[in-house]
């Protein structure tokens, strides 16, 4: 009890909840403009959290991510442009429906049911994560090594693109992890005579290049205007549970397969939405509707996106293997603020975690009210002209990656992740496996060197412990998926001819 | 520019026999196998697989569907105007991290913010009003809120 009042008493000050407010309004603002993606906003703030106490921090980020994977939606439904990659498993859906004039309808089912799955989600985060944390207290270097294999390969695989490309990504992200003074023997690894690189790539400014420079390269390169959409008319949120009525199966299970893929490490929002969507579409009574202005689609895959949102921490804390490349950046800002996610924390600090159980549900309470402002100011927001929105975001990226050691070393660290983000989008090369290497690559070493260390290098003893073997098959399987599907699409061609 | 599964294959696996390489140059903990070299050997590795499957499916399906060029140059490429803005936006943020220290945060940003706005189509007015507001917001924010240390110029007086 004592400790959820102090978690309590962690978030209830003014200056956390303003913080948050603040958070809120900058993450609808981000997902409400097309182009600008969940990641960016979160990346774009943890140079701002760098300088915050632990849970403002951690409040800023899980504040403005479920605000802006919710606002995705709106220029989704106005204009055909999802605004993070979320919410394009259902953009047609919403933009038929908002052609049809029921944008009111389509942007209330986004918003009530991004809280409904944000809300299912956050329940299993608090009911899960203790209990999961008691079993993890039992891990030892084995599990740890194999759960970040699983992380890794799951972010791999399941990323937009081909895996042979995702693990093009997963190489650079771990080749980048080796740089610095971090390793066994603590010599200076791949330095190159850089003071700077001594103690690695700096994560942060490496972060922001990635996800936000190029973004404005691509811009520059790529250069689009926003068309001017219509307002939102009519009731937004008031019909909404007349459609849970007609739909409860829908959002329970869209909320329960987010949910599940938000715990999975290494997958996140996007792919939730796309497999709810095709479960969704599976299940329907209605298949043919689904593209062409169904709500139920858009019911099912918006829960499941706002849901993986919270689930996608169960990993990140209890573990500290995140869930996706958000909570990757923010395991990131973790480790700087001094605390080391994995089950310990629930020992040591039980009070921040339940701080930031609170700021959830917060967020989730928040997403109502300013959610439904920023549907009613959507046609003002879309409006901001990207041209002028760039060069700000340039600087942002400037001041925030100079921010970190307050040295020009940050800018140029950003730069070139920015320069490589690009080339690697042009050359369809997901951009979440290098995060999730950089963030993994000390932990993937440490486990795996400390192992082999305690079992005189016998690999077998990876498989003699049971969780560890169950999760080594499982990464395994993982691993065999692109080729198994390979050879199963070879077979059905051949039977076909 | 797009390079083909082929080249982007080889790209890579050249990559990964380099990190191969270099893992000879590190050393293992006292008495064990395993040390700094033991993680450079595995991504040199992962490397050298991934670009070979790269290479491996660029060839089949140069076989099923026909030669595909070995670099697709895009058409942000064969435009100079997309080139030179490119070529710019990247120049005036090392031209930043240059001239900030002696010329302070403050023009810097505004010097470095003004010419994409006007390469964008933004009028003189609304770019000069909209880059000065944001290096002061920025000034304001990181270097009063934040206590960074950003780089001080003439400009830098009072409360800026």
């Amino acid at each position: 009890m004592q400790v959820l009042m102090d978690a309590f008493g962690h978030v209830f000050q003014w200056h956390v909840l303003l913080v948050i407010v603040l958070a809120a309004a900058f993450g609808m603002l981000v997902g409400a403009i097309p182009g600008l993606t969940a990641t960016m906003a979160t990346s774009l703030l943890v140079p701002l959290t760098f300088f915050m106490d632990p849970v403002p921090a951690v409040a800023t980020i899980v504040t403005a991510t479920a605000m802006a994977i919710f606002a995705g939606d709106i220029p989704g439904a106005l204009l055909r442009i999802p605004g993070t990659p979320s919410s394009a498993a259902y953009v047609d859906d919403s933009y038929i429906l908002s052609r049809q004039g029921r944008a009111n309808d389509a942007l209330g089912a986004s918003l009530f049911f991004s809280v409904l799955g944000g809300t299912i989600g956050t329940i299993v985060l608090v009911v899960s994560a203790p209990q999961l944390a008691e079993i993890a207290l039992n891990f030892t270097s084995f599990e740890y090594f194999w759960l970040v294999m699983l992380g890794l390969f799951c972010a791999t695989f399941v990323s937009p693109g081909t895996p042979t490309r995702g693990l093009i990504a997963l190489f650079l992200g771990l080749g980048f992890a080796m740089v610095g003074q971090t390793n066994p023997t603590g010599e200076p690894r791949y330095t190159f005579g850089s003071i700077e690189l001594m103690a690695g790539i700096q994560f942060i400014p490496a972060m922001i290049g990635l996800f936000a420079m190029s973004e404005v390269m691509r811009f520059y390169a790529h250069p689009f205007q926003n068309q001017k959409p219509a307002g939102v008319k009519g009731p937004i949120l008031r019909q909404q549970f007349g459609v849970l009525r007609r739909y409860p199966v829908q959002a329970l299970r869209g909320s329960a397969v987010g949910t599940a893929i938000g715990i999975l490490p290494g997958a996140g929002a996007d792919i939730a939405a796309w497999i709810s969507y095709a479960v969704s579409k599976r299940f329907s009574r209605k298949p043919k509707e689904f593209g062409k202005g169904s709500i139920e689609g858009l019911v099912e895959a918006g829960s499941a996106n706002n849901a993986s949102v919270s689930a996608s921490w169960v990993p990140a804390l209890v573990f500290g293997i995140p869930g996706d490349s958000i909570t990757a950046i923010a395991i990131g800002v973790l480790y700087i603020k001094g605390i080391n996610p994995g089950p310990t924390i629930f020992l040591t600090q039980p009070d921040i975690i339940y701080a930031v159980f609170i700021v959830f549900f917060l967020a989730l309470l928040l997403m109502l009210p300013l959610g439904w402002i920023t549907i009613r100011a959507a046609g003002l927001l879309l409006a901001i002209p990207p041209r002028v929105l760039m060069p700000i975001i340039l600087m942002c990226c400037v001041t925030g990656a100079y921010a970190i050691n307050n040295s020009a070393a940050g800018i140029l660290i950003m730069l070139c992740f920015g320069v490589l983000g690009f080339i690697m989008a042009e050359n369809d090369i997901p951009v979440a496996p290098v995060i999730l290497g950089l963030v993994l690559g000390p932990m993937l070493e440490e486990n795996f060197v400390n192992s082999m260390i305690k079992a005189n290098g016998n690999f077998g003893a990876f498989f003699e412990r049971p969780i560890s073997a169950a999760l080594g098959v499982f990464t395994i399987a993982v691993l065999l998926m692109p080729i198994i599907r390979l050879i199963m699409r070879k077979q059905r061609i051949k039977s076909e001819s | 520019m797009k390079l083909n599964d082929i080249a982007l294959g080889l790209l890579v696996f050249l990559a990964g026999l380099a990190v191969f390489a270099s893992s000879w140059g590190y050393s293992t903990l006292p008495n064990q196998s395993y040390g700094a070299n033991t993680m450079p050997l595995a991504v040199g590795m992962l490397g050298m697989v991934t670009g070979l499957a790269l290479g491996v499916q660029g060839v089949v399906q140069r076989r099923t569907i026909g030669p595909v060029p070995w670099a697709q140059v895009q058409r942000w490429l064969r435009s100079p105007r997309h080139v030179l803005s490119l070529v710019l936006l990247m120049g005036l943020g090392v031209a930043y991290i240059l001239v900030a220290p002696v010329i302070g945060f403050l023009l810097a940003a505004f010097l470095v913010m003004l010419p994409l706005m006007r390469l964008g189509g933004t009028t003189w007015l609304n770019a000069i009003i909209v880059s000065a507001l944001t290096a002061v917001i920025l000034q304001l924010i990181f270097g009063r809120l934040l206590m960074v240390p950003l780089p001080r110029g003439p400009l830098s007086f009072g409360w800026l």
